[in-house]
């Protein structure tokens, strides 16, 4: 049982024992797949995202000749360049059911893998050296957001021995320089795929994935410029796990532009009628970092109980300004490689994870700002070293603004690191206070 | 006092005597974090080039404020720690990299939080692409002009050129005694070997190989060991510290090689220079060498280089170690793990370790064991 002053918060069976050589996408199919279409059609668009994931997995699963593997901060607009499918391991983890993916993780550790090891990628380190995944016909990985992802590179490379691999080595910093490192690598990463695939890159479908990776942003971007009204027009549960998936995974696809646009429209209503989420916004609180994959009913008793929306979240948040101007009808090949290499730099928790301390603090910061918080809620996932090495740091700066700040450790994935209620004790003080502040102004 | 003894007590020492002298000669101390920034560069500039270490940390408390020892490594909160505590006040700056999330955060830290006189960070990539090589030209570039201006003076061809022939004999002199532990009987011990090998990241380098030339004269003289000991390699990361090597020895073992960064990878390849092209080869011969876990995907060139030095130094057990919370050597223990079998050699069970607060009765126990279990 799974409570918190009479609120409750999802359970688990970790009693029964969970057959791990099962087929995890034909699994992901019918038991996500399944729930979603069994919803009612009015609510049923808000997660088109993950349905399209899923649909991707299905055709990797189909097509083993178009399975280009990708880490999931290494921007798949390359792939779909390239006329193909990305299937990105970690995705199961965001998307798998929970205990499924906790005996993942358990079995990984049974192979040694590292206790402290991160679950987003330690949660398929068994499937892929047990070989039970596609096999890739090329490998794009990257050495952002951590060393987890350097870690996953070597599991990538023994278990795939003769598929080589392109390395999208990321910078530290953000300047002009660090975007042109990049797109300098990915001019590379395009011969490699050529080489690799056999597909020869169309310039035209490359302007057309870039025109629509644009879009998306763009329509992110005034997405989250309503959410600075108040009340804040977008509940905090029911959009972030399905946001994450479409920026994690489908940006440069038509079909995810559709769907912001019905995103969009839906805001604007809301906005248009002065109402809010699903209940009285009281408090407005920036979530920074990790959030319990396991359970977004924890937003909902934060909203329930205190009225505290997360306003603004780290890893659905990724761009920061609206894309640059370009007319994709005549964009040079070089255009669109930096707009590439800006979009690679900037993706949510790569930015933060690959680049100095300060970009995490002065991320936070502007958020709290421009989102106008009350607070700021760091839910650290407890192997997540170079964040929690910024976190001290960016609460002391944020207090200098007058913006309490928790640091909450969770563990994104599995609930028996740190359950919902027990993150709802620990967020429950915090959010008594913040209220209290904010009567007494 | 002997040049094995000197070299030991500089070993010791953090900081050793050289520093003191170094810095009554009105001279500057560079420390730096990691051996992909090359101390070439740093001693062209004229300065003494100094590898951060932890050893004489005995808490990390002012670091774990920071750095949360519950998912951070305790060698870079161990040196952070001695940042705070004043032990590299004499420093004259710090020159960071991204070596591991942990080191990197440590690096940045020091920076925020404690205002060094100067620092600065070099972005070291992790593959030899031809885009990433570039870019670590560029870097090494960029770094030799910021210490030109700090020091005020250019570093000139002739300066890094005879810096790099200082640090490519350190490197063949250091090979040379490596190379002693072929024999059956090596006449020092390996926990010897492993401080000589910290006094070599911080001490001039004239004077090192000034000392290591006497060594290798002293050595010639010493009568070999007298009995036969089972011998070991240690493969992964024990830092600075030598307890792993004293608990191997102290039990009839002797650490006859590693693939450590404190350790061979430091010395075993010389840097491939090339006059015409002094950066271009610096950066080619850095990014190649002897690899650690951060290079990307890099595991099958370690165990080949493992298997390699297992055959030349007739190694009879292999330990693995890694420090706690590492990612890069966690994952190095899930593959030599499952490669095993290809090797005719005992592996340890992975060693994991605290750099502060060391179990050091576990240590010995099992360093025990697995020496007794190679003997029969
Ligand atoms: S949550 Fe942290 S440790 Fe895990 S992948 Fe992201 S940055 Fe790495
Ligand atoms: S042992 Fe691992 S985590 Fe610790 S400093 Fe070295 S590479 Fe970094």
């Amino acid at each position: 049982m799974s409570s918190y002053k009479g609120f409750q918060f999802k359970t688990y069976d970790f009693s029964k024992k969970i057959d791990t050589t099962v087929d995890l996408i034909d699994l992901i199919d019918e038991l996500v797949g399944g729930d979603i279409k069994s919803r009612p059609e009015q609510v049923q668009w808000i997660f088109d995202p993950l349905l399209q994931a899923i649909e991707e997995l299905k055709f990797c699963q189909a097509n083993p000749d178009k399975v280009v593997y990708r880490h999931f901060t290494f921007a798949p607009e390359m792939i779909y360049a390239m006329d193909c499918v990305s299937f990105v391991p970690e995705a199961l983890t965001f998307i798998l059911p929970t205990e499924y993916l906790c005996a993942l993780v358990d079995e990984g550790r049974d192979l040694g893998m590292p206790d402290h090891w991160c679950g987003f990628l330690g949660g398929v380190l068994a499937p892929l050296m047990y070989k039970r995944l596609p096999q890739p016909k090329a490998i794009l990985h990257c050495n952002q957001p951590c060393d987890n992802s350097v870690a996953q590179g070597t599991v990538l490379a023994e278990t795939f021995p003769d598929t080589e691999m392109f390395i999208l080595d990321n910078p530290y910093t953000d300047d002009e320089e660090a975007v042109q490192f990049c797109a300098d690598q990915l001019r590379e990463g395009f011969s490699y795929m050529e080489r690799m695939t056999g597909n020869k890159l169309d310039l035209d479908r490359f302007r057309e994935v870039m025109k629509n990776s644009a879009r998306a942003y763009e329509l992110i971007y005034e997405i989250n410029e309503l959410k600075k009204v108040s009340p804040c027009p977008i509940p905090t549960s029911a959009i972030l796990r399905v946001t994450s998936v479409a920026f994690y995974a489908l940006t440069g696809t038509e079909r995810l532009v559709k769907w912001l646009e019905k995103h969009l429209a839906d805001a604007k209503e809301r906005v248009a009628k002065g109402i809010g989420g699903f209940r009285e916004e009281k408090l407005r609180v920036v979530w920074t970092m990790s959030w319990p994959v396991f359970d977004y009913s924890v937003y909902d008793w934060m909203e329930e109980e205190h009225g505290a929306i997360a306003v603004a979240y780290h890893s659905a948040e990724p761009f920061y300004q609206p894309p640059p101007d370009l007319d994709y009808s005549t964009a040079s090949y070089d255009e669109l490689l930096r707009l590439l290499a800006l979009r690679n730099n900037n993706h949510s928790m790569g930015r933060q994870g690959r680049g100095s301390l300060n970009t995490f603090v002065n991320d936070n910061i502007k958020w709290c700002q421009e989102f106008k918080a009350d607070g700021a809620i760091f839910a650290g996932h407890w192997q997540c070293q170079a964040n929690w090495s910024s976190a001290q740091i960016t609460k002391e700066k944020l207090a200098d603004q007058g913006i309490p700040m928790l640091m909450m450790m969770v563990d994104q994935l599995d609930p028996r690191v740190v359950s919902s209620d027990q993150m709802a004790s620990r967020l429950d003080p915090f959010l008594e206070m913040l209220t209290d502040r904010k009567m007494a102004r | 006092m002997g040049a094995l003894q000197t070299l030991i007590n500089y070993g010791e020492g953090n900081p050793n005597a050289t520093v003191g002298e170094w810095k009554r000669a009105g001279d500057k101390v560079l420390g730096y974090w990691c051996s992909y920034i090359p101390p070439e560069i740093i001693y062209a500039a004229g300065a003494l080039p100094y590898r951060v270490r932890g050893c004489g940390a005995t808490g990390t408390d002012k670091a774990d404020h920071d750095m949360s020892p519950v998912c951070n490594c305790s060698f870079p909160r161990a040196v952070l720690e001695l940042a705070h505590n004043g032990t590299y006040d004499y420093l004259d700056g710090i020159i960071g990299m991204n070596g591991c999330d942990h080191s990197r955060r440590a690096f940045e830290l020091w920076v925020e939080r404690l205002s060094p006189p100067f620092h600065h960070f070099v972005y070291v990539p992790r593959t030899q692409k031809k885009a990433s090589v570039q870019k670590y030209v560029d870097e090494l570039n960029k770094f030799k002009t910021i210490l030109d201006k700090f020091f005020g003076a250019e570093i000139n061809s002739e300066d890094l050129h005879e810096s790099v022939a200082l640090y490519n004999e350190n490197r063949g002199l250091l090979k040379k005694v490596q190379e002693l532990f072929k024999r059956d009987n090596p006449p020092i011990t390996g926990t010897q070997r492993h401080h000589i090998v910290n006094a070599s990241v911080s001490i001039p380098p004239q004077e090192l190989n000034r000392l290591l030339r006497e060594l290798l004269e002293e050595l010639a003289q010493m009568p070999p060991s007298a009995d036969k000991k089972v011998r070991i390699m240690i493969a992964g990361w024990v830092g600075d510290d030598t307890l792993v090597h004293q608990a191997i020895e102290d039990s009839g073992g002797v650490v006859v090689i590693d693939n450590c960064c404190f350790g061979a990878r430091s010395f075993m390849d010389p840097l491939q220079y090339d006059p015409d092209q002094q950066m271009e080869s610096i950066a080619r011969s850095y990014l190649g060498r002897m690899s650690c876990p951060r290079m990307f995907a890099s595991f099958s060139e370690r165990f080949g280089e493992i298997e390699q030095l297992a055959k030349e130094y007739n190694v009879d057990g292999i330990v693995h170690t890694r420090l706690q919370f590492c990612d890069l050597h966690g994952i190095e223990n899930v593959f030599l793990n499952q490669r095993k079998g290809q090797m005719d050699i005992p592996l340890s069970s992975t060693l994991v370790l605290d750099y502060i607060g060391q179990d050091e009765g576990r240590v010995r126990t099992r360093m025990e064991a697995f020496v007794e279990q190679i003997r029969g």
